[in-house]
């Protein structure tokens, strides 16, 4: 859609890269959601000192984590009409932007990492990438995060049948709520703040993300088993305002897209490192993680969730990522 | 440059402005000078509303309400008349030790002030306490709701310190008995002095003499035996719903909220037939009322803290006084200080985000142990949430008692003194926290 | 002025019964979170952002029904030590401060409108820029009613 050429009109940010002829070096803000020592945080440093090193000192970029900015929607909008210039955020959340992006949440719509990596260096990817471009946010990069696995408390799943009534909390995000209810999960979208407390009382007996975030949210106190349905893949956007990009040289703007790639790539590979060492902590920690071999009769089940998402959305970023070998 | 926010806000709220005009007009004149865009006020209004686990308030100020007009809130009042009535301050300390309680299931000390002012208030003005002195029992009590847990404050701690949950919730504990002890000790002292005692005798007799002139006998006002334990059981009920759907795991603590709700209707209706539903909407207005005058504050609040933030204020303040000094005592004795002024303007996780990562290293370095550190973290956000001028247990409780903020400010002082001495023992006397892990 | 008292009455219980509504639709569609999940073994996923977007509506139109009344939450030290016959003059200042900035927000709120776009909501996938107009519908009736407040403060000498 057309929406905002208000963003376009109001931005004043691209005003900043004018004044570095004076010596003084532009500061721009990036805000992120995610603590201090994260993958967003360690995403958003590597940039950070791709570009001050890439630009010799003429920009310096301060970050803000924790949402101290702002978080997921909030932090669009800002990014949007320039009171921030960058932001790392959950790339499931541009989908209330750009309805097509929402693709990325289906379910097993990646066969495995390596499947994530070609799609990321693809002309696929660049162009998806792209459909940001008419909200005033471009898309430096993917990081990619990982597969999400279920955790519980009752017992490893092995079998769809055994997530039937499983009082599982899901992500906010229409598709992963109709892929759960697919599976015949008693599905809850909880508020990720209540989400500890209600897995601890038993409210919820389950929940899905990441292996690297339930280590670092804990969720190990409070949940006995990993199990490794890999049901979708995740991860994480660098986005920076469109008009200050368009506003800069094409030198510096070539240095923006470089440098986003590359931070995106070098983290994702960090991202697939660290999956292992969070696996074997939690390990440690004694949640006990099973594989799931046959994932056929999960994808049988959640066929649904595509024909529904197909009626309403292009099918052309769908086939070409399946595609891609 | 952050001074001109801090004192145009502070003129705006000495000349009486509405607080969520003095934070709101101090904020848009700083973005409008500082070529901020200023549709973050919007965004900031409405992200200060919209939690979940803010849901907790509106629902706990109607379950308060809808208790007090259904009967419920009177019969919890009478029976815990019959154990505290000999006591000085008895029905005040009895708020404390609610709060205690109550914190055992909501992780929220507005929830907590909103959900025991609302029931205490007939008990504690029976007991012929000034409304400002019950309001403040209660704006002193209720942010043990975050130390006790479970609580939303250790769980962004434990992630931000990477440390485990479960042992800032088990430290937490002895906190919150230390918070509750401190706090008993002035209401008791101070209602001895007030001699309160004798007030609510005055009060007891004139209820008693208006009960004989409209020609009702008490007698028939107060069944016996089984039929008043049975009376009585329903209203018990409420806390026994609350508590244990939320252990048993059928709602979540904010949940609960709503919960409530439901059974105070159904009770106050048809158990105990003292309102219809032809009351419901004026009683559901009341408490509409009271939500918006406190969460329009918190809305307020949170635009403040982001223009705060976004300039950067705490983070140079921190960065400056945590430099000035390498003594642990004095360390902590500022970060204390900090964290108690921050809290009068800041929200508690807000302030956990800035704070964490820039403090606690130095912490570390100075040997405290993290889990410490948390919990001496988490009972100064608590007693923030009390200070003047921007506390928002003391607002919450300002509202629910129907009195001025700076009513219940004044009579804060020795409830501050009475914290701060607690806050000083868990600092410097780490094992009074630190055995139970 | 008569018109004018009538209108601001007339608006004063249209707000009333939308936050009755509102906290009635808030009791029914939380409860029903819980019911669902417990007893029916199922859960909506729009159930707890209705919720919160509801709560946000009761919150800004109960703030402009306090506005209209002068009853916002504020630091009242300075009245108490002037003397009754300034307090009207107090008064008419506190409300020109709450002018002053609900006025501005109304026209922000019109442009955080704008930039809403087509954004739709997580969950309910409801256009944001509806959810954002309450900020402009309520902001504006607190506009309207602290001008009333004003004038009548105006027109009749005491304070009442
Ligand atoms: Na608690
Ligand atoms: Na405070």
């Amino acid at each position: 859609g057309s929406n905002n050429d208000s963003a376009a009109s109001t931005s004043t940010a691209q005003a900043t890269t004018e004044t570095s002829t004076s010596g003084e070096p532009v500061v721009l803000k990036l805000g992120h959601i995610a603590n201090p020592d994260t993958a967003y945080d360690n995403f958003a440093h590597e940039f950070k000192r791709l570009i001050e090193e890439g630009s010799n000192g003429k920009y310096e970029i301060d970050i803000y984590p924790s949402g101290q900015l702002g978080v997921d929607r909030e932090l669009m909008e800002s990014l949007q009409i320039g009171n921030v210039d960058l932001t790392v955020i959950t790339a499931s959340d541009i989908n209330q932007f750009v309805p097509d992006m929402a693709v990325q949440d289906l379910p097993y719509l990646f066969r495995d990492w390596d499947h994530v990596e070609k799609f990321l260096d693809s002309d696929v990817a660049q162009e998806f990438f792209g459909l940001t471009d008419e909200v005033n946010m471009t898309t430096l990069g993917f990081m990619p995060r990982g597969f999400r696995h279920v955790t519980s408390n009752v017992e490893p799943i092995y079998a769809p049948e055994q997530l039937k009534n499983l009082k599982i909390r899901v992500a906010e995000s229409e598709i992963y709520i109709e892929t759960f209810k697919a599976l015949g999960a008693n599905a809850q979208a909880m508020a990720w703040s209540e989400v500890f407390t209600a897995l601890q009382q038993g409210t919820i007996d389950a929940h899905e993300n990441t292996i690297v975030t339930t280590r670092d949210y804990k969720i190990n106190e409070v949940q006995k088993y990993v199990s490794e349905t890999g049901h979708f893949f995740a991860f994480a956007a660098l986005q920076m305002n469109s008009n200050l990009l368009n506003g800069m040289s094409e030198e510096d703007q070539a240095l923006f897209r470089e440098s986003g790639l590359e931070a995106a790539k070098k983290l994702g590979e960090e991202q697939k490192n660290d999956e292992a060492s969070a696996k074997a902590e939690l390990i440690d920690l004694g949640m006990s993680f099973n594989e799931v071999d046959d994932k056929t009769a999960f994808e049988a089940l959640v066929s649904p969730v595509y024909d529904e998402f197909f009626e309403t959305h292009d099918k052309k970023y769908f086939d070409a990522i399946k595609n891609i070998q | 440059m952050g001074g001109i926010l801090f004192i145009t806000a502070l003129l705006l709220l000495v000349l009486g402005a509405p607080i969520v005009v003095a934070l709101g007009l101090a904020s848009w004149l700083f973005i409008a000078f500082n070529d901020i865009q200023s549709v973050v006020i919007i965004q900031k209004l409405f992200a200060g509303i919209d939690s979940a686990a803010l849901l907790a308030v509106p629902f706990f100020i109607l379950a308060g309400d809808l208790m007090n007009r259904g009967g419920i809130a009177k019969r919890i009042v009478n029976m815990v008349s019959g154990f505290v009535g000999n006591i000085h301050g008895g029905m005040g300390i009895v708020a404390v030790i609610a709060c205690m309680f109550f914190a055992a299931i909501s992780g929220s000390g507005i929830a907590t002030a909103a959900a025991i002012g609302s029931v205490t208030l007939v008990g504690m003005k029976k007991a012929g306490y000034d409304p400002a002195f019950s309001a403040t029992v209660v704006a002193a009590a209720s942010p043990i709701g975050i130390i006790i847990p479970p609580s939303i404050a250790y769980i962004i701690y434990a992630v931000l310190a990477k440390v485990s949950v479960a042992d800032m919730y088990k430290v937490g504990i002895p906190a919150g008995v230390i918070m509750g002890i401190a706090l008993i000790l002035p209401t008791y002292l101070i209602a001895k002095k007030r001699d309160y005692m004798s007030k609510a005798a005055e009060i007891a007799a004139v209820d008693a003499a208006a009960l004989e002139d409209s020609g009702l006998e008490a007698q028939a006002l107060k069944p016996k035996g089984f039929k008043a334990f049975i009376d009585s059981a329903w209203a018990l009920g409420t806390p026994i719903i609350i508590v244990g759907g939320v252990f048993a795991g059928i709602f979540t603590p904010t949940e609960s909220a709503v919960v409530a709700v439901v059974y105070s209707i159904i009770i106050g209706i048809f158990v105990y037939k003292e309102m219809s539903f032809k009351d419901l909407p004026s009683i559901f207005l009341g408490s509409a009322i009271s939500t918006a005058g406190i969460m329009i504050i918190m809305a307020a609040a949170a635009l403040f803290a982001w223009v705060m933030v976004y300039v950067k204020i705490p983070q140079t303040i921190l960065n400056s006084v945590l430099g000035l000094t390498q003594s642990k005592v004095l360390i902590l004795l500022l970060l204390n200080g900090i964290v108690l002024i921050a809290g009068m303007f800041m929200e508690s996780g807000s302030i956990q985000y800035i704070l964490v990562p820039i403090a606690l290293p130095i912490a570390k370095a100075l040997g405290i142990d993290p889990v410490h550190f948390g919990i001496i973290l988490a009972t100064n956000l608590a007693i923030g949430m009390l200070t003047p001028p921007f506390g928002i247990t003391l607002f919450t409780s300002a509202r629910v008692f129907d009195t001025s903020i700076q009513a219940v400010s004044l009579q804060t002082l020795p409830y501050l003194i009475a914290l701060i001495a607690a806050l000083m023992l868990i600092t410097f006397m780490p094992q009074t926290v630190m055995w139970i892990v | 002025m008569v018109f004018i008292n009538k209108l601001s009455h007339w608006l004063n219980k249209i707000s009333g019964y939308f936050l009755v509504f509102c906290f009635g639709l808030m009791t029914i569609t939380y409860f029903g979170q819980v019911l669902l999940r417990y007893v029916f073994q199922t859960g909506l996923h729009w159930t707890e952002e209705l919720t919160r977007y509801t709560n946000i509506a009761m919150v800004m139109v109960g703030s402009a029904m306090l506005a209209g009344q002068h009853k916002h939450i504020n630091v009242s030290a300075l009245e108490m030590m002037l003397p009754e016959s300034l307090r009207k003059y107090l008064y008419i200042f506190q409300q020109l401060l709450s002018l002053i900035f609900f006025g501005v927000v109304v026209k922000i709120s019109l442009d955080m409108v704008a930039l809403a776009g087509t954004q739709v909501s997580t969950n309910m996938r409801v256009p944001m820029a509806y959810v954002y107009s309450i900020f402009t519908v309520a902001f504006a009736i607190s506009v309207f009613q602290v001008i009333v407040y004003i004038l009548n403060l105006l027109v009749k000498r005491e304070v009442q």
